[in-house]
């Protein structure tokens, strides 16, 4: 079976401006995927280039195996979208909304919509025009998950959310996960990602620095070792894979790359009273990627 | 003011230079055509005196620019020519320019932006309009700059150019006004333009049935009795001026005690679902402009039974001999007979018909910059059915407004019994399909092609092309010339039969322009920030 998304060698320019360069993405069926960049990375460039409204300047996007802009019909029937600034009919009520949007979608569960519109707590009878970003955007929420597509595209999905709704938000991405649908989550929400993602891609300058699961990003990157000594901390310089900071009075806080062991044999003949070992948060990890330069924009 | 205050003022004048710059080119070409023309056309006391007799005395021309005075000097004949349809496209300036920075910034949420900072809500309004003015200002210079140019006296060239902008200043009263009753810009601009409408069809009903006490009622009737390069009646001008004063005083009341956003008229916040309309994009559109369809087909209706209804009084002149030949020699039509003065008039019912099909574009570029198209197509929607579907809704709508001509017309003729057949009616509303159709065409080409520009550009065709087709004829230019106006091939349907070689050029362009606007926009990125 095709993958959910692929893109190979994708780049989109708009003018002089490179939006997005050379990206190879690949999400299998069922997967989620956390997609995180600062605002312009080229995270919502990506997701039109997929869904074919922007059309790429050189390489290929395809949905399912079909390419979205030779042929976004057939690309679509298995793919819901929920842009990242609700964009709907001012005029029409939230329920006649939902009615338009799943039958130009070809059919919806309605059962599920009716449970997940009591769990989004929306008021049907509201014209659009008088809803808040967040309301608006849970109408969006609603339709793409009543839908059941193979594959969810959410772009920025939980700006303008609430925590209560934040939640009900993860609660229906895990359904959705254990419906088998794949899910593309676009965001800059780092808990949001940790909690809910199987795999991780960091977008910068429009350009995908890394990517892997969780595990094999943390496991690629520093640990945090705290280690605290009796009496005054002794000088460790040039261990193996290891820098060190002082940290109080007493302590030394060791970032370390690759094996802990020739750290570790070092401090055994130190008086060491703690040692607290902690794996980067997907924050660190974030922060370290975008730490040394601020030109993320673009 | 304020340095924050004329900070906002100069951001109005800068967010309105297209609208000001194209409107300015209107008033002071308009103006200057209609003078110098006049003078080498019509050069000496007999050529004049004829067509006083003739175009002077004519319902159709009565109706477009009211009844005119001293129509045997150039600067009379500008006043009646091009003051006449400059008040008009004066309040449509003062209406566009006045919604603009009031209700549609306040609905696209800028004005809490600027309220939030150091500007009272009354200093805002006021630099508002101050920008405002500014734009009004600049019609009033151009208009007197045309009279000037072809050499009319300078006072009374500015006199015309007060004229034209005291009917502007009325109408950004009434569009401020507006502003503070509807909710949004859409409701504003159909208020406002309502208000023009009614004034408009009362000015036509006074100076076709020689009614002319009714011009007391209304900013175009003042406009009309403060005859310009007729020994002025400037007192008249305290009409426009307290009407203006007063309309602003209320919107200014109004606006300071209203919360922001909100508006004076209810406007339905929750509603039952009806969804029966709600199956295709397409479907989803008529249901969303059903009302504007509606509206436009109504105010055309009434249009035509007015023009019906008074082509009796058309026939019932008795004119010499002599005119009558004259008259038939100009466009080879009797204008004395009901059928002709009907075929005259009925170019204006074909370009408010092209102005139907600016809306219906604008409205759907209105769907892609406010991103619902991205919605859209973001579903198992493909972009050709809903160019068709819009193109679709959009030709219903012109059969629905030239049908509405048509029996309007035949139904106010009959009613006043004049010699008019059903047929001959029918007739007159085939004729306009091809220039509209054309026109839609041509828009959807311009609506793939420049995504940003392209409902100005439309406009500025359509007005462009309607403003030569009325005036161009005036100046010493060659045929083909003329030609470049789609209206120029509008037959006077029914006097004569609709020219079936051009409507098939019309509609033949129109259709090439809509697929070449199809497969164009098939082509592109959608239009995003």
């Amino acid at each position: 079976m095709a993958e959910a998304v692929r893109t190979v060698a994708l780049t989109k320019r708009y003018g002089p401006t490179r939006a997005v360069e050379d990206l190879d993405l690949a999400i299998d069926a069922g997967e989620v995927y956390g997609f995180l960049g600062p605002n312009g990375a080229g995270k919502t460039t990506t997701i039109r280039c997929l869904l074919g409204l922007h059309r790429p300047t050189s390489g290929r996007a395809t949905l399912f195996g079909i390419d979205a802009w030779r042929d976004p019909v057939a690309a679509h029937r298995r793919v819901a979208y929920i842009a990242g600034e609700p964009s709907l009919w001012p005029s029409l009520t939230t329920a006649e909304t939902l009615e338009f949007l799943g039958r130009v979608f070809g059919g919806v569960d309605i059962e599920y919509r009716a449970r997940l519109l009591e769990r989004f707590q929306i008021e049907p009878d509201k014209k659009v025009r008088a809803l808040s970003k967040g309301n608006r955007q849970k109408i969006q929420l609603v339709h793409a998950f009543s839908t059941r597509a193979d594959l969810l595209i959410l772009d920025e999905p939980t700006s303008g959310l609430d925590p209560l709704m934040e939640v009900a938000f993860r609660e229906t991405v895990n359904e959705a996960k254990s419906n088998g649908q794949a899910v593309f989550l676009s965001s800059h929400i780092l808990s949001e990602v940790e909690a809910l993602c199987d795999r991780v891609g960091i977008l910068r300058a429009g350009r995908l620095v890394d990517e892997g699961t969780l595990e094999s990003l943390r496991h690629l990157h520093a640990q945090t070792i705290d280690v605290t000594f009796d009496g005054t901390r002794p000088s460790l310089n040039g261990v193996e894979g290891a820098t060190s900071v002082p940290l109080g009075a007493n302590g030394l806080r060791f970032q370390v790359t690759g094996p802990v062991g020739p750290l570790l044999r070092r401090l055994a003949s130190e008086n060491v009273t703690a040692l607290e070992a902690r794996e980067p948060s997907l924050e660190e990890i974030f922060l370290r990627h975008y730490g040394t330069a601020d030109d993320g924009s673009g | 003011m304020t340095a924050a205050a004329r900070a906002l003022a100069r951001r109005v004048v800068a967010d309105g230079r297209t609208r000001t710059v194209s409107f300015a080119a209107l008033f002071l070409l308009v103006t200057w055509v209609n003078a110098a023309g006049y003078r080498s056309t019509y050069p000496n006391i007999n050529d004049r005196l004829r067509l006083v007799q003739t175009f002077g005395n004519n319902k159709a021309a009565r109706m477009f620019y009211g009844a005119g005075r001293n129509l045997t000097t150039v600067g009379g004949y500008t006043a009646w020519r091009a003051g006449g349809i400059l008040v008009v496209f004066a309040a449509l300036l003062g209406i566009f320019a006045a919604t603009r920075p009031m209700r549609g910034d306040e609905e696209a949420g800028r004005t809490e932006i600027v309220l939030a900072g150091r500007l009272t809500r009354n200093t805002e309004f006021a630099a508002i309009l101050a920008g405002t003015g500014v734009g009004l200002t600049v019609a009033f210079v151009a208009t007197a700059l045309g009279a000037v140019f072809a050499s009319l006296p300078l006072r009374p060239s500015l006199y015309l150019g007060l004229v034209v902008f005291s009917v502007g200043a009325v109408y950004v009263g009434v569009a401020a006004a507006a502003n503070q009753l509807a909710p949004t810009r859409r409701g504003a601009l159909g208020l406002a333009s309502a208000v023009l409408g009614v004034d408009f069809l009362i000015r036509v009903v006074a100076d076709t049935t020689d009614h002319f006490g009714l011009h007391w009622l209304t900013p175009l009737g003042w406009a009309e009795e403060t005859r310009a390069f007729s020994g002025s009646s400037a007192f008249v001008l305290v009409l426009p001026l307290a009407a203006t004063a007063i309309l602003l005083a209320a919107a200014t009341m109004l606006h300071a005690r209203r919360d922001l956003g909100a508006a004076y008229l209810p406007a339905r916040d929750s509603a039952p679902p009806r969804t029966r309309l709600l199956v295709t994009p397409a479907t989803l559109a008529l249901r969303l402009d059903r009302v504007v369809v509606a509206t436009w087909t109504g105010v055309i209706l009434a249009f035509a039974l007015v023009v019906g209804s008074i082509a009796k009084t058309v026939e019932d002149i008795d004119l010499p001999e002599s005119a009558r030949n004259q008259i038939a020699k100009l466009g080879g039509i009797d204008i004395t007979k009901a059928s002709g003065y009907i075929g005259l008039t009925f170019v204006i019912f074909v370009f408010a018909i092209t102005l139907f099909v600016c809306g219906q574009l604008a409205a759907a570029h209105d769907e892609e910059t406010e991103h619902r198209l991205e919605t859209l197509f973001a579903l198992p929607f493909g972009r050709d059915p809903w160019m068709r579907g819009r193109a679709l809704l959009a030709l219903g709508g012109i059969a629905s407004c030239a049908l509405a001509a048509g029996i309007g017309v035949w139904a106010g003729a009959v009613a006043s019994r004049a010699h008019l057949s059903f047929v001959d009616g029918m007739r007159a509303s085939v004729n306009v399909l091809p220039t509209a159709i054309l026109f839609l065409g041509l828009g959807l080409a311009l609506f793939a092609t420049f995504p940003r520009r392209a409902i100005s550009l439309l406009y500025a065709l359509v007005v462009a092309s309607f403003v030569w087709e009325l005036f161009g004829a005036l100046l010493d230019v060659p045929s083909w010339a003329l030609d470049l106006s789609p209206f120029h091939h509008v037959a006077p349907v029914p006097a004569k039969p609709i020219d079936i070689a051009s409507a098939l050029v019309m509609l033949a362009i129109g259709a090439i322009a809509g697929a070449i606007g199809t497969v164009r926009f098939r082509a592109r990125d959608l239009a995003g920030d």
